[in-house]
């Protein structure tokens, strides 16, 4: 076939701020394979240059036969013959995304939206937009402004059932469950066909968790602190993703020695942790109680409360604080933190927390604190796999791990730490964990501080709707 | 009838013949007449032949212009017709009539911005024109430029309410601005006064 030649701007793509006048002129050539539909079309817009229809004609008649660039170039065309309007806006959307270029697809998709803030057609581009967003954008940024566009596109056309379609996947997406449930059942009562699914997945049911952990620890460098090792089991009840509640059981057992390196007493705890929580769409709190028995050179008895909140818009921002109580003291807690999403499979995550025992007189413990410590943490997900790392630094006190609850009864302090963790999802439900912690004694004076706990455990979820 | 009677009888006529004879000398004239017959005939190109060469000055010269300008569109010549008119501009420049015959050809060679700035040096001569408003406002459109497009339909269903292809314009500009619902509005008033209007038809269905 002949190869057509077209004057298409080079300036282009700066269309909405140039003029007529401003262009610039590049010839281009008719893409391999044109149709004779095409190359008409390329000869009606070069021979009729300040025609709109004509350009228009040609981006349409080119992302017909698949010739992107040429399609995005003719739009990019009529938007500076027209000075750019809705039209040209929405018309770059699906072939910006289709080529690739996601940047000029959401600049045309704001563009349309800006222009046409009442139309639905606009944030159903805009939601298409963050549906395809590339895999550097956080998910969950991504998905928020795709739920966030649909919810809008709803709004403004209520009776369409596809749109309510879209809005109930968006919202599970964004962990709002009652949410998506609404817009499925909406969607179902208009008789649309893609509700069924979507009501399916959105049915609330039971889930039942089970798992056991174990964990082996040593203070090789420590004269007085030996090994040990640790066994927890949990059990732990969801409605949906909204309601979990959880008991979690340990028993740890390190052995000592006295100051001449034999064998002293064993250390020996026994916890019992109790959770309940509530989440929504990002947002959610939780409540913690704990109660154990610790067997030392002397017998003490544990107990702990705790809450955690958090909220996302963007990135998810936590609050924790606990109160444990031991027979030789009271330590208070407090922390807060974000979590930020770098990438669709990266999230940072940073807090800075405050641990302090206040002693009880004539018990045998000394007041230790305030103590300052901040976490940096690095978390990857790739399919079915997670790993993390990160590091604290600075100095706690019997610190109560809200996340992984348990009494770190030391007497004394503890300082900086590092850890790394795996899990992977064997079969659909059933999870492996693994994870080893290097943990500093503060102050023990010794060359090598160090305490190494290495972990692994399995979780096996059962019933309800898996993720 | 007395000689005085017939004698004026005669004078007149004589007056008459001579007057007669002196319009059919006139080349403009005649030429002129011969390309409205030709132009009757649908021969474009032969009416626009037979101005060829005459010689004209003043009026007769601006007339001159005008009638090629005109043939010269009807002749699918709209370079020409063009030219033709612009001349016709600057012999009578205060005049409307090469002004709007002008943006005939700019439309058709599709040159969307002169054709707009030809409807808006008619609309300095006579404001509110019908046909200065309505072919700078499809002109608009044929730009892609909406927004104004529209505000030009909108004054002038204003000013002919009942003008069912100024309504449908105004549908077609809305719709393309994204304002599906006032473009519905626009499109349903249209068919309301001209139920079998095609282009307020598509326009509404396109609108849902």
């Amino acid at each position: 076939m002949e190869r057509k030649r077209l004057i298409i701007p080079l300036l282009a793509a700066l269309s909405l701020c140039s003029s007529a006048g401003m262009a610039a002129p590049l010839v281009g050539a008719a893409p391999e394979g044109a149709s004779q539909a095409l190359v008409e079309a390329m000869d009606a817009a070069e021979h009729s240059p300040e025609d709109y229809a004509a350009m228009t004609a040609l981006a349409r008649q080119a992302r017909a036969e698949g010739h992107l660039e040429l399609c995005l170039d003719a739009w990019a065309e009529a938007e500076r013959i027209s000075g750019g309007n809705f039209e040209t806006a929405a018309g770059q959307v699906e072939p910006a995304l289709a080529h690739g270029d996601h940047r000029l697809a959401r600049r045309a998709a704001s563009e349309a939206v800006a222009l046409a803030p009442d139309n639905a057609a606009a944030h159903l581009l805009m939601a298409e937009v963050w549906y395809q967003a590339p895999p550097a954008v956080p998910r969950a940024l991504s998905h928020a402004k795709w739920e966030n566009a649909l919810a809008t596109a709803a709004e403004l056309r209520p009776d369409d059932v596809a749109v309510q379609c879209h809005l109930g996947w968006a919202r599970l997406a964004v962990g709002d469950r009652l949410g998506a449930r609404r817009a499925f059942v909406n969607a179902y009562d208009g008789g649309a066909p893609c509700a069924s699914e979507g009501l399916a997945e959105t049915e609330a049911a039971w889930s039942s968790t089970g798992g056991v952990y174990t964990s082996v620890l040593a203070y090789p460098t420590d004269a007085n602190l030996g090994s040990g090792a640790s066994l927890a089991a949990t059990g732990s009840a969801s409605y949906g993703d909204l309601v979990t509640v959880e008991i979690l059981g340990r028993k740890s057992h390190l052995n000592t020695f006295d100051d001449r390196g034999f064998d002293a007493f064993d250390l020996s705890q026994s916890e019992l942790w109790g959770r309940a929580r509530l989440s929504h769409r990002g947002h959610g709190a939780e409540l913690l109680l704990g109660t154990g028995t610790l067997t030392g050179d002397t017998l003490q008895n544990a107990s702990a409360i705790g809450g955690r909140a958090w909220f996302t818009r963007g990135v998810t921002l936590w609050g924790e604080a606990a109160r444990s109580t031991y027979t030789d003291g009271v330590n208070t807690q407090a922390a807060v933190g974000v979590s930020i999403p770098l990438a669709t499979h990266l999230r940072f995550d940073a807090g800075l927390s405050r641990t302090e025992l206040r002693a009880t007189p004539g018990m045998g413990a000394e007041s230790s604190g305030p103590h300052l410590s901040a976490l940096l943490a690095l978390t990857a997900t790739y399919s079915r796999l997670t790993l993390s790392g990160g590091v604290r630094l600075g100095e706690e006190v019997r610190p109560i791990r809200l996340m992984e609850p348990g009494f770190w009864n030391l007497d004394g302090s503890i300082g900086s730490s590092a850890f790394v963790r795996a899990a992977v999802e064997v079969q659909e439900g059933a999870r492996i964990y693994a994870g080893y912690d290097l943990v500093a004694e503060e102050n023990s004076g010794l060359a090598t501080p160090w305490g190494h706990v290495v972990s692994i455990g399995l979780e096996k979820t059962i019933g309800g709707r898996l993720p | 009838m007395n000689n005085t009677t017939r004698f004026a009888c005669v004078i007149g006529l004589i007056l008459s013949l001579g007057a007669s004879a002196a319009l059919a000398a006139d080349p403009l004239s005649d030429r002129l007449q011969r390309s409205y017959e030709l132009e009757g005939e649908g021969s474009y190109a032969a009416a626009l032949a037979q101005l060829e060469g005459v010689r004209a000055e003043g009026d007769g010269a601006y007339v001159l212009l005008l009638r090629q300008g005109w043939l010269s569109y009807l002749a699918g010549s709209h370079a020409d017709a063009v030219h033709a008119y612009r001349g016709a501009i600057s012999q009578a420049p205060g005049a409307v009539e090469p002004l709007l015959g002008l943006t005939l050809p700019l439309m058709a060679s599709k040159r969307w911005s002169e054709a707009v700035n030809a409807c808006d040096a008619v609309l300095a001569v006579a404001p509110g024109h019908y046909l200065a408003l309505s072919r700078r406002a499809l002109s608009l459109y044929s730009q892609g430029r909406f927004s104004q497009a529209a505000i030009a339909y909108a004054a002038l269903v204003q000013h002919y309410p009942s003008d069912v292809d100024m309504l449908a314009g105004l549908g077609w500009a809305r719709l393309k601005e994204g304002r599906s619902g006032e473009a519905r509005d626009a499109f349903s008033r249209a068919l309301r006064y001209a139920p079998n209007h095609a282009l307020a038809q598509e326009g509404l269905n396109a609108a849902w």
